[in-house]
């Protein structure tokens, strides 16, 4: 459909639309801006999250053995038919912890999104959309916790909550706000110096008409991609925190304390280290691409080198 | 009290005392059209935007600015809301930027429709159709699904003017809004723009640097300069030799490099269209 509009506008060609590139390739239909075809980082980005997601989701209502049961074979087993992922000093099954521990990696990684994404999307509005001492002392505010390292801020949290997911997501949540309150803050004021909100203003809209109209739709792609490339941070950030026992305490489990349990045991069963680590590898490439995907499927800039 | 847009005093200020815009007063009748001269910087821009309150952060106008014996300055801002697009619509310089990239043209026209008159649905669509017909966007259908980058210039500018023109405005300020197009486009949208302004009975305010164009849209003519109201007469007048001397000035500088005729608008519109095909700018030889 991009290729039937753009041949039908010879005008609009070659004027100044540079976003019309001659020879786009059509895609599969659907609306004019929609239809391209899908960048290959959105498809592998998608389908590893989605599998970590799968994964997690049947944790939840099933795993092979239950979590804290050690009666099941030979403890520091590598694979076998029983236990798919080996078992663990004690005698757990890994295959049944790494479930959960997706499970609970994506419950952190999309709890902190959803809190940095509010936090940082509403002080990012604020700042933006005022000027001198609101966007000033909001600004320092979002600094000041941008160079505050997130594990200190976690190690805080953690001493005044006790250590649990939820300590993980506000910790995470909030330093993933500042970065996104910053982006916010950068685009929204960009957006609302741009003629056509001037223009809409000159038409009466009002300020949130502005806002919703013309804001929103403008910023929520980059929004979107900081907030998946946090996901990936998210992932990382709880393993590091169950790493050093500020996770979810056992039997619960997280990728981070696997990895740490099998620290001593590594050259004994190497495979109670290599399958948490892969799994973080996987949960944070997928996220990662897929912000790259969609970067790349709504940025302008991008659209007209395909 | 006869004017319907009344600009009285008018001074503007910025953060640093600097004024911008310094006592600048004039009117404008119902039906009537005034074209707003000056070089780049006089503050002939500044006072459009200052008419609706539109002033870049930081900058603070004084004075009265009358619509109807109501004064839009003093306006709380949900009345001044109401005002703009309904009673008071603007047409913007650079049509690209004035328009929202992510927005269908069809969308950005029934936005004002649904603000202003609660058009909804099929009838805002209709309504869009329709004011797409009036500025001359035949193929209609394909210019309403379209982004404004799949637009040319003056298409856009005809979009621009199908928003302004949406609600039925009393006044509309055109700001520049032929600057930015190529000179044959520029013709054809100063042509539309007449049209309009005789089948809506809308009042005009244009505001250009290009005094071929007020020659052949407007009737009474502001010169301003440093923010100051030069000369307030009728183009016939200013063209037959105004009464400042940088009127005269101005007038013969636009004479010498684009055969501005004398005899006023009527009597050369064929010249002037010429002329400002051949030679859009004088602005930089006025000076």
């Amino acid at each position: 459909m991009t290729g039937e509009l753009t041949t039908t506008t010879p005008v609009a060609r070659g004027v100044d639309a540079p976003a019309a590139a001659p020879g786009t390739p059509g895609g599969s239909g659907g609306r004019a801006r929609g239809a391209r075809r899908l960048p290959p980082s959105l498809v592998v980005g998608a389908v590893l999250v989605g599998l970590v997601a799968v994964v997690g989701l049947v944790s939840l209502v099933w795993t092979p053995y239950a979590l804290d049961d050690t009666g099941t074979g030979e403890r520091l087993a590598g694979p076998s038919a029983a236990h798919w992922g080996g078992t663990d000093r004690l005698g757990r099954d890994l295959l049944s912890q790494l479930m959960t521990g997706a499970g609970n990696a994506l419950v952190v990684a999309a709890a902190s999104m959803l809190v940095a994404g509010v936090l940082g999307v509403a002080v990012g509005v604020l700042a933006g959309a005022t000027r001198r001492w609101v966007d000033v002392t909001l600004l320092s505010g979002v600094d000041l916790l941008i160079a505050f390292p997130t594990l200190l801020l976690a190690m805080l949290i953690v001493t005044v909550r006790g250590a649990s997911l939820s300590s993980a997501i506000w910790a995470i949540g909030i330093s993933g706000a500042a970065v996104i309150a910053r982006v916010t803050r950068v685009n929204v004021a960009r957006v609302l110096r741009e003629d056509y909100v001037t223009a809409a203003h000159a038409a009466g809209t009002g300020w949130w008409g502005v806002v919703l109209r013309h804001v929103v739709p403008n910023v929520w792609p980059t929004l979107l991609v900081q907030l998946m490339l946090l996901g990936g941070g998210a992932v990382l950030a709880e393993a590091s925190l169950s790493y050093l026992g500020l996770g979810a305490p056992p039997p619960n489990a997280s990728w981070g304390r696997l990895l740490q349990e099998a620290q001593s045991t590594m050259l004994v069963q190497p495979w109670g280290a290599i399958l948490p680590g892969l799994a973080i590898v996987v949960a944070v490439l997928g996220l990662n691409l897929l912000g790259d995907g969609i970067r790349e499927r709504t940025d302008p800039n991008l659209r007209g080198d395909r | 009290m006869s004017a319907l847009l009344e600009v009285q005093d008018l001074t503007v200020t910025t953060s640093t005392g600097r004024r911008i815009l310094d006592g600048v007063s004039w009117s404008l009748d119902a039906g009537g059209r005034l074209g707003v001269v000056g070089e780049s910087g006089s503050g002939k821009s500044m006072t459009a935007l200052a008419v609706l309150g539109l002033l870049p952060d930081g900058m603070r106008a004084t004075g009265r600015v009358l619509l109807d014996g109501e004064d839009l300055l003093a306006l709380p801002p949900r009345r001044l809301a109401r005002v703009r697009g309904g009673q008071v619509a603007m047409v913007f310089q650079e049509p690209l930027t004035a328009l929202d990239p992510l927005m269908t043209v069809g969308r950005q026209i029934t936005g004002p429709l649904r603000l202003h008159r609660g058009l909804r649905g099929a009838a805002a669509r209709e309504e869009a159709a329709r004011l797409a017909r009036l500025v001359h966007l035949d193929d209609t259908e394909r210019i309403l699904g379209s982004y404004p980058w799949q637009l040319s210039g003056g298409q856009r500018q005809r979009v621009a003017l199908a928003m302004a023109l949406a609600c039925e405005p009393r006044v509309l300020l055109a700001d520049e809004p032929t600057t930015a197009l190529d000179v044959t486009v520029q013709a054809e949208v100063l042509d539309l723009l007449d049209h309009l302004v005789d089948r809506t009975g809308v009042a005009l305010v244009l505001v250009t640097h290009d005094l071929p164009v007020v020659a052949r849209v407007a009737r009474d003519l502001v010169v301003m300069r440093d923010g100051r109201v030069v000369e307030h007469t009728s183009v016939a007048a200013a063209l037959a030799g105004g009464e400042a001397a940088y009127t005269r000035e101005l007038v013969g500088a636009a004479r010498a490099v684009t055969g501005l005729p004398g005899g006023g608008p009527a009597a050369g519109a064929a010249g002037v269209a010429a002329a400002a095909a051949r030679r859009p700018a004088p602005e930089e030889e006025t000076r």
